[in-house]
């Protein structure tokens, strides 16, 4: 198999450019009787490559930041930008994995992945080839033509993924897709996960609720916390790129970044 | 390379469980027509056994035969005069189909622009609801005044009757869409276009075939109801004709007739559901929409 267009550096951006850039980012959303804060004064800045794991609890605005990024979301005030260019309306060069894998029932795995380019409208030929990379990377080259519900949670959650990177995009975003999984699958994704980063070189913003598969994936963490939604700390984890799932938790720097992000979480008991 | 090696260790068991999930309720290869009867049997019986008490209740003269004419008489009527059944059921025939089209193209529009605006919506609901309310038979009339005696009123008639349901379930049907599916397709870019013809509208599919189903059966009410009121043609007239001369073996040849017409179209939006949405759950015989609430 040719890994050529898996390699990392595939985007044409120069390394120095922020991949996200947010500055002052706040998302407000009023109603007749109040309004909320879904996101006060977010500043973050994450670099070319970069995986950053964003864990907080329900309300801490999380899903908006992603959203914002996505351009799915507008924000109030602030400046948000993607490869310096700022956001308005919804990106071409992200991909999205949501907490669903939101497949179409009527489309087979190909099928499903392949709606990416149909929408884009992407030369057909070399979206078939990526396609198919991206089948066998993913393990699922004997179910190609399977539909989304003769696939185990795990299989579909997948498929999403493929479908996200299909078009090669900046910058991958992630709305806990693995809250929905069991455990046992999701620490076979978290792996998976790791790999697909490591081979695709993509940006990635992974949203989940689950302390140790923020750290475990991450190379910096955001720790949020709600009421208003805000970023309280971003912790850097000191560990190798490549992380093997026994080993990295038995690290003492796993170890010490769980712990700040569960005292910080902890502390101001709202943590679920 | 490595990385790959290692993938196919960890996904294996999510592999089998997979295949294990397809292979079980595969259905041995299984002729048509036995499955036709396997599925349809039951029905055929009861129908056999209708058969056999129509016959025993009028052969045994326990009913007059102007009441209920005997079931040799009504299919001795219809072999009789084929050619003068066959006329009249072709008129009502295809009135019923093209009020029936008529009804699946303005009632898919309108759902669409329904969706599309909630202006129109809040415009156009009350109206549809209103027009749903008045009885057609009893506006029926007014569109002969209108439309005379052809066709017209007929097909008129029909699409009315046909319309509502149609209207009802694409408004459902592509209001069923996951809102995070059109997210996704935000976050691709895709026109409205696009997102109509590759979400929206096959999503909205099993509802809208099922109010199809509804609007077939309906159209042919319509038709006849429109005949009734005015013409010499059609089963409606039929129907009016022999009820004047007490000839009810016509009158149960026609109602024959007229259920046929219906079931063939109920039919043929069957076969077409099976064709066009196989993925759907009311179509899988084999459960396995199980692995999909594991999920």
């Amino acid at each position: 198999m040719s890994t050529g267009t898996l390699s990392p550096g595939t985007h044409e951006t120069t390394t120095s450019t922020p991949a996200v850039s947010v500055r002052d980012a706040s998302v407000t959303f009023s109603s007749r009787r109040n309004t909320v804060t879904a996101l006060s004064n977010a500043n973050l800045e994450v670099t070319q490559g970069e995986f950053i794991s964003i864990v907080g609890p329900s309300g801490c605005g999380k899903s908006t930041l992603l959203k914002v990024v996505s351009g799915l979301s507008s924000y109030s005030s602030g400046e948000v930008e993607i490869n310096g260019s700022p956001i308005d309306g919804p990106r071409p060069d992200i991909g999205y994995v949501f907490q669903r894998p939101a497949l179409l029932e009527w489309r087979n795995v190909r099928q499903n992945i392949m709606l990416q380019a149909e929408m884009r409208g992407l030369d057909m030929q070399a979206a078939n080839a990526r396609c198919d990379e991206l089948i066998e990377m993913v393990g699922l080259q004997d179910f190609e033509k399977s539909l989304p519900h003769e696939l185990s949670g795990g299989m579909q959650q997948r498929v999403a993924v493929c479908r996200a990177l299909l078009h090669d995009p900046a910058i991958l975003l992630m709305d806990e897709p693995l809250g929905a999984l069991d455990a046992l699958t999701r620490e076979k994704m978290n792996v998976e996960l790791n790999r697909i980063w490591r081979a695709t070189g993509t940006t990635v913003l992974f949203v989940t609720h689950s302390v140790a598969e923020a750290v475990y994936l991450a190379n910096r963490v955001v720790i949020m916390s709600p009421r208003p939604g805000r970023i309280v700390e971003i912790q850097e984890v000191d560990l190798p790129a490549e992380r093997e799932y026994g080993a990295t938790m038995a690290d003492p720097e796993f170890n010490r970044v769980a712990n700040r992000v569960r005292d910080l979480l902890g502390a101001r008991g709202t943590q679920e | 390379m490595t990385q790959l090696t290692r993938d196919s260790t960890t996904s294996s068991t999510d592999a089998s469980a997979g295949a294990l999930a397809r292979r079980s309720p595969a259905p041995r290869a299984e002729s048509g027509v036995l499955r036709l009867w396997r599925s349809s049997w039951r029905a055929l019986a009861f129908l056999a056994v209708a058969a056999v008490a129509w016959w025993l209740v009028t052969a045994r003269g326990w009913v007059q035969p102007y009441i209920l004419p005997s079931p040799g008489e009504t299919f001795g009527n219809l072999v009789e005069y084929t050619p003068y059944f066959l006329q009249h059921t072709w008129i009502t025939t295809y009135e019923t189909v093209l009020g029936f089209l008529i009804a699946v193209v303005l009632g898919e529009l309108v759902a669409i622009l329904m969706v599309r605006s909630k202006n129109l919506e809040l415009t156009i609901y009350p109206i549809i609801l209103v027009a749903q309310v008045i009885p057609k038979i009893a506006i029926a009339p007014l569109f002969v005044v209108w439309l005379g005696f052809g066709m017209g009123p007929k097909i008129t008639v029909a699409v009315l009757m046909a319309f509502f349901p149609i209207v009802i379930s694409g408004l459902a049907g592509l209001r069923s869409v996951d809102p995070e599916i059109l997210d996704l397709a935000k976050t691709m870019g895709a026109s409205k276009i696009k997102t109509f013809a590759k979400i929206q509208f096959p999503a909205s599919l099993p509802q809208l075939l099922s109010g199809m189903k509804v609007a077939a059966t309906l159209a042919v009410t319509g038709a006849v109801v429109g005949e009734f009121v005015g013409g010499n043609e059609g089963l409606g007239y039929v129907i009016l004709r022999a009820n004047g001369n007490m000839d009810t073996a016509t009158l149960f040849a026609a109602l024959l007739i007229m259920s046929a017409i219906g079931i063939v179209l109920f039919a043929i939006i069957q076969l077409a559901e099976n064709l066009l949405i196989p993925w759907h759950a009311s179509r899988r015989s084999d459960g396995s929409s199980a692995v999909v609430a594991q999920a």
